[in-house]
């Protein structure tokens, strides 16, 4: 994954992008086994997010005929044109991006928090870092339930009925999380606190098993990428 | 019979409130028994038990631990946490971890022991709170029952002689609190002493060895089960 991402963001040419993007669907799919429909509808925001920025970069707009466009149409007194080197530069941000993401979906899709953590305590992260990442990361799952209590309670009450009662609801129930979040803190640090802690948040780290096979995928991955490099 | 603790004529206010939340508590714990503290909401119960191992400071009076007073400095707290383990209502107060496996190994990392005894404390617990299968999963993804359990074994770890438990069945099935007092009779059974803050009068009565009551923030009495659920004026304070 990390080499798709290097190689996405180093080698700066569309082809490498798009081998990136199949690698990655590929192994996200079939190798991991994620659903395909769980895959695409990942990728389908994302597609869609990148799409929009990349038709900013294509088009242009200006008052005199363009004289380089591959595409130009006139409206109300402007034209909007499309020319060679807008069109080149946003292909490679599109498939650059594209790539990225595919990658980064991998690493979302497959990596459960917990391995994600303790490869960043292995690269040396500091400590504070990790630990603001574990406890917001537990807070979600925490917070998120208290919000759903919370929004409950308040449509049985008809706390939703119209939009002003909506908005009003929404506000108390966002003021609300908030009180939740600090007891829950306080409470947490009391009992952080009855377990001995002392200093940084140390757990024992995971045992990992190593597989060969990783290490082929990664050197098959990172010579196709330079191969596209190089010779397209 | 060893007195593992003891809270001397504690007095404590909140910040800011009125009446004294402890106001001359005093109990003491001997080894090998279960206690179970009852008493109304706003009795003071939950305020003894963090006194116990120092996360409140008493205004007044003194707790002792295993015999020792309790002092609060940095090194004497990790000591007397060592022994006394306390478990919460809410376990999601004391879950912090993405994973089970790295929740209970906190207390036993913290104690400074090797990775290896870690893994071991870890290993043990987890089968005696029957929690193996459950050492990968993300704590968040786990049912009520389970994070109770998982809670408990985080305690456990750091092998306490003292385990007080706040309101620890509230919420629980009638399967899962008989699991978790089996959990606590089986310790009990290894020496340590196990003090029970409780509204569930069924568990005051038929599990505990005695009953405390508090009321107004005073251990007001401590006697067996029936001594105290026979007395109309006690029965009178906790009806």
């Amino acid at each position: 994954m990390c080499n798709a991402l290097v190689g996405c963001l180093l080698m700066p040419h569309p082809a490498v992008g798009f081998v990136a993007f199949v690698w990655m669907a590929v192994l996200t799919t079939l190798w991991a086994r994620i659903p395909t429909i769980v895959f695409m509808r990942v990728l389908f925001a994302e597609v869609t997010f990148l799409l929009v920025s990349v038709i900013g970069i294509t088009m242009s707009i200006q008052l005199s005929p363009p004289s380089d466009a591959l595409f130009a149409w006139s409206a109300v007194g402007m034209w909007v044109s499309v020319s060679a080197e807008s069109f080149e530069l946003a292909l490679m941000t599109f498939a650059r991006a594209l790539g990225c993401a595919t990658a980064l979906n991998f690493l979302i899709l497959t990596t459960p928090l917990v391995d994600i953590i303790e490869l960043i305590r292995r690269i040396r992260i500091p400590d504070v870092l990790i630990e603001i990442m574990v406890l917001l990361y537990r807070s979600i799952f925490v917070l998120l339930d208290s919000l759903i209590r919370i929004a409950t309670a308040q449509n049985a009450r008809l706390g939703y009925h119209n939009m002003w009662s909506g908005f009003r609801s929404s506000a108390m129930l966002g003021s609300q999380l908030f009180l939740v979040a600090y007891r829950r803190s306080q409470r947490m640090r009391v009992a952080l606190e009855s377990r001995g802690l002392d200093g940084p948040i140390c757990v024992v780290a995971s045992r990992y098993t190593k597989d060969n096979r990783v290490w082929v995928l990664n050197i098959a991955l990172t010579v196709s990428l330079c191969a596209a490099w190089f010779l397209l | 019979m060893e007195n593992v603790l003891e809270f001397n004529q504690l007095y404590y206010r909140f910040p800011g409130a009125d009446k004294p939340a402890l106001n001359g508590a005093t109990l003491t714990l001997t080894r090998g028994k279960k206690i179970v503290l009852v008493g109304r909401n706003g009795s003071g119960k939950s305020t003894l038990l963090l006194h116990a191992n120092g996360i409140l400071k008493p205004e007044s009076g003194e707790v002792r631990v295993l015999g020792r007073p309790l002092q609060y400095s940095r090194k004497e707290l990790v000591s007397a946490r060592q022994q006394v383990g306390l478990i919460f209502q809410n376990p999601d107060d004391q879950l912090f971890s993405a994973s089970v496996e790295q929740d209970i190994s906190f207390g036993a990392v913290n104690l400074g022991l090797t990775d290896e005894e870690v893994r071991d404390r870890v290993a043990s617990v987890a089968a005696m709170c029957e929690i193996t299968d459950l050492l990968d999963r993300p704590t968040h993804a786990l049912s009520g029952g389970q994070k109770m359990r998982v809670a408990i074994a985080g305690v456990l770890t750091m092998n306490p002689q003292v385990i007080l438990a706040d309101e620890v069945t509230a919420g629980l099935d009638p399967w899962m609190r008989i699991h978790v007092l089996e959990s606590f009779d089986r310790l009990v059974k290894q020496g340590v002493v196990v003090l029970f803050a409780t509204h569930d009068l069924n568990i005051a009565r038929f599990w505990a060895d005695e009953v405390a009551v508090m009321e107004n923030g005073q251990v007001t009495t401590v006697g067996l089960p029936t001594q105290v659920f026979d007395n109309p004026m006690w029965r009178e304070v906790l009806y």
